[in-house]
């Protein structure tokens, strides 16, 4: 029995995990459909009606250009949780490949492997992506390039450790003397053995990823205007937070939505994958 | 046993109040006379140097904001030349020598008269330590007697009192005494009492000013560079004033006369562009500047700058220049002629490769907004924008020339003459000589601008050479900042009323 891991169901984990599921797939949905829901032109300027208060044309107000926060929002919402999104899924690919060769083949390739994580993991993660970011200069893809280059070490570290603790199971000699090869062995015996932690471990970052993207376009190093992302617009807006304040919450409001969301559906995720560990 | 204890105990407890009683008794004295509050300003600004030495670097600019520091001559705020330490200036018939006679009441705050020796020997320092200004190092300079001296410049200067002997960075100082970085003896109405290197820098009146009385004891310069924690430490009543208000915070403090007193007056730091003529045609440089909309710019920046039509305020005899009006058909009627036709996007492109131009720009002075309002401005005539934002364009594209449009900031009138600007911009090999425009003919303007001595030739030779940067349609000029003060009602004197950032608290500021 492992005594680390409470194996009892919790209860309603399933129920739960739907919901969020389902709240999540809303989100995504709305964000793919953005540009069809927006009331207005995000992108369109207006001497006329900056600072405008909320109203029937524009339903959260009008920010210090005179553009429709609403849609700005909802624009943003592609923005903010498709990098998200691919960015765990780019970070999840390399750490995962990167951590089962380091595991599997150990000596050199281990050491080089996890030396270099340790070295990237000697930095806070958000420290080192500022860094990054000002080097290469602002943008969608430079954002996500700063905050994945320590992203991936946590699946490396998690599928190696994977890694170590499976090859030594009897199924995996079988399929050795059996004549499989390293990479056979690796993604056809290990691979679907470890995925149940790391796509619970997955799910849970793709809140915190959310926030690092936001933050940095916060700090003007991300996504830079007039690209509509909430880290940015909240940037841009702060300054008039006493005069115009929807121009901050809309976007500060959604993007505190989003990522206890996607950070419930984290956490449904892996109350389910206990449940069924348990089962 | 137990009764014992408790009488003991309340015998003590009894002395003890005893005790209290007594001393109290003989605590009592007269109370002392109300002592007079000292008058402290408190002022906030966006930078701090890690030295007071006014001729390093840009300190001189914060010595005189201190009221540390003075010049031999200042400049108004009608940008006319005044005297201050020193009573004239004369040139000589062919314009090599300037004979400059001090004011006999000049003294340091130490009581040390302000001599024809001591300024020699700041000059030379000026030109010894301060890379902008190493020319001086290869004046001649000659003493007459204690309060006049020569200065030959090798060649004619006519704005020598305006580039250098007014420049903040020529801040008279006593050499021979105090310490130059932290404490040194000047001869401005306050002197150093404390001071933290790149932090808050305090000081106090000085009691021998030569200049009148000091009305203030004293002044406190917070260091605050973020803009949101000055309209916050003003709204608390931390702070009493401080200028370079954003227009977030200038409607706030507009909207509570009672509280605030705002003062807003035309200033001379300059918002442009350069268009690049090596990668752009001329018909879609003339495009370009037929489509941005300065006024509605203007109108974004909440008040804070001013349209502008050329580098220099229209008020100015250097600021008589003309532009085309905005005329959004006559700019596609440009680029139709260059041969570009409009997809079915709308936007315009040649041999199916679409018109997209590169504007560069750097996250300060409202540039970055004025980059987001080009690029929809140019979008409304089918003009693509790749913009591209940088933390330091004079690292990256100032020196690199990898640009279409590149937007910048400077100050453009430093002191009532147009010979910096003009020289900085347009000169060949100067700061933007890598955008293709400088030519011969500017080039012998700008060198007659250089020596004239006539002050209305020199405007119009200004407007000439700036005229020809517009016909070419090679710079674009958006805004003219507005110097924005804000302070408690009661304050008064804080540099208000000067164009100028360099000129701060003086004799007559009051609370």
């Amino acid at each position: 029995m492992n005594i680390l891991v409470d194996k009892k169901p919790r209860k309603g984990a399933k129920t739960r995990f739907i919901v969020f599921m389902i709240l999540a797939g809303i989100l995504v949905v709305l964000s793919v459909i953005a540009p069809k829901l927006a009331p207005n032109d995000p992108y369109e300027i207006s001497s006329a009606n900056i600072n405008a208060s909320p109203s029937a044309q524009y339903p959260m107000g009008t920010d210090r250009l005179g553009r429709c926060v609403f849609s700005r929002v909802l624009m943003g919402a592609r923005t903010s949780i498709f990098s998200a999104v691919a960015l765990v899924a780019i970070t999840f690919v390399i750490g995962s490949l990167l951590g089962m060769a380091a595991g599997w083949y150990g000596g050199i390739v281990d050491t080089l492997i996890m030396r270099f994580a340790d070295i990237l993991l000697a930095f806070p993660q958000m420290v080192l992506a500022i860094a990054v970011a000002g080097i290469l200069g602002g943008g969608m893809f430079n954002a996500m390039l700063a905050m994945g280059i320590t992203g991936w070490t946590v699946y490396a570290r998690l599928a190696r450790a994977q890694v170590l603790a499976l090859k030594r199971e009897a199924y995996v000699d079988a399929a050795r003397l059996s004549g499989c090869s390293s990479l056979a062995i690796m993604f056809r015996t290990l691979l679907p053995n470890m995925l149940g932690p790391m796509i619970v471990n997955a799910s849970i970052q793709i809140g915190s990823m959310m926030v690092g993207i936001a933050g940095l376009s916060f700090l003007g190093i991300g996504i830079n205007e007039p690209q509509a992302e909430w880290g940015s617009m909240i940037n841009n807006s702060r300054a008039y937070i006493q005069l115009a304040p929807w121009a901050v919450l809309g976007p500060a409001i959604a993007t505190i939505i989003t990522v206890m969301i996607f950070n419930y559906l984290g956490d449904c995720v892996r109350d389910v994958m206990d449940v069924e560990a348990g089962e | 046993m137990k009764k014992l204890l408790a009488l003991m105990m309340i015998l003590v407890l009894a002395l003890s109040l005893a005790a209290c009683g007594k001393k109290e008794e003989e605590d009592v004295t007269p109370e002392p006379e109300p002592v007079a509050e000292k008058k402290i300003l408190r002022i906030a600004e966006s930078f701090a140097y890690a030295s007071l030495d006014a001729h390093k670097d840009y300190n001189g600019w914060y010595t005189s904001i201190y009221g540390m520091t003075e010049t031999l001559f200042k400049i108004g705020n009608d940008l006319s030349v005044q005297p201050l330490l020193a009573t004239k200036a004369e040139a000589s018939e062919d314009g090599l020598t300037w004979t400059i006679t001090l004011n006999p009441k000049a003294k340091f705050s130490n009581g040390n008269a302000v001599t024809s020796d001591m300024v020699i020997r700041n000059l030379q320092r000026v030109g010894e330590v301060n890379d902008s200004y190493h020319d001086v190092s290869e004046y001649v300079f000659t003493k007459i007697d204690d309060t006049t001296f020569t200065i030959n410049t090798g060649s004619v200067y006519p704005t020598l009192l305006t580039d250098k002997l007014a420049s903040s960075a020529f801040g008279i100082m006593d050499l021979d005494a105090g310490n130059l970085d932290n404490a040194p003896v000047c001869t401005g109405p306050f002197k150093a009492k404390s001071f933290e290197p790149e932090g808050t820098v305090e000081v106090e009146k000085n009691e021998n000013y030569w200049n009148g009385t000091v009305k203030l004891d004293g002044v406190v310069f917070e260091y605050m560079s973020d803009d949101e924690s000055k309209l916050m430490a003003m709204q608390s009543g931390e702070i009493d004033g401080y200028s370079s208000v954003t227009a977030a915070a200038k409607q706030i403090y507009e909207s509570d006369p009672s509280r605030y007193k705002v003062t807003v007056i035309p200033a001379t730091r300059l918002q442009f562009y350069v268009l690049n003529k090596n990668t752009l045609s001329d018909n879609v440089r003339k495009a370009i500047n037929l489509t941005v909309d300065c006024q509605d710019i203007a109108n974004y920046l909440g008040g804070t700058t001013s349209a502008a039509v050329g580098p220099f305020g229209a008020s100015a005899p250097y600021g008589k220049v003309t532009k085309p009006a905005v005329d959004t058909a006559a700019a596609e009627a440009a680029l139709q002629a260059d041969g570009y036709t409009k997809n079915s996007d709308g936007m315009y492109e040649k041999n199916g490769k679409p018109l997209t131009i590169k504007v560069c720009y750097y996250s300060a002075r409202s540039l970055d907004t004025i980059a987001t309002i080009l690029e929809r401005q140019f979008k409304a005539v089918g003009i693509g924008v790749e913009l591209v934002g940088v933390e330091d364009a004079d690292s990256t594209y100032r020196v690199t020339g990898d640009y279409d449009l590149a937007l910048y900031c400077m100050i453009a009138d430093k002191s009532g003459d147009p010979y910096y600007c003009v020289n900085a911009l347009y000169r060949k090999g100067g700061d933007w000589g890598l955008a293709g425009f400088p030519n011969d003919e500017c080039e012998a303007l700008i060198d007659e601008l250089k020596s004239e001595t006539d002050i209305n030739r020199r405007a119009e030779l200004a407007n000439q050479i700036v005229q020809m940067t517009i016909d070419d349609n090679a710079f674009g000029y958006i805004g003219l900042f507005n110097k924005t003060t804000v302070s408690a009602p009661s304050v008064v004197n804080i540099g208000e009323n000067s164009p100028f950032d360099f000129y701060a608290v003086n004799a007559d500021t009051d609370k």
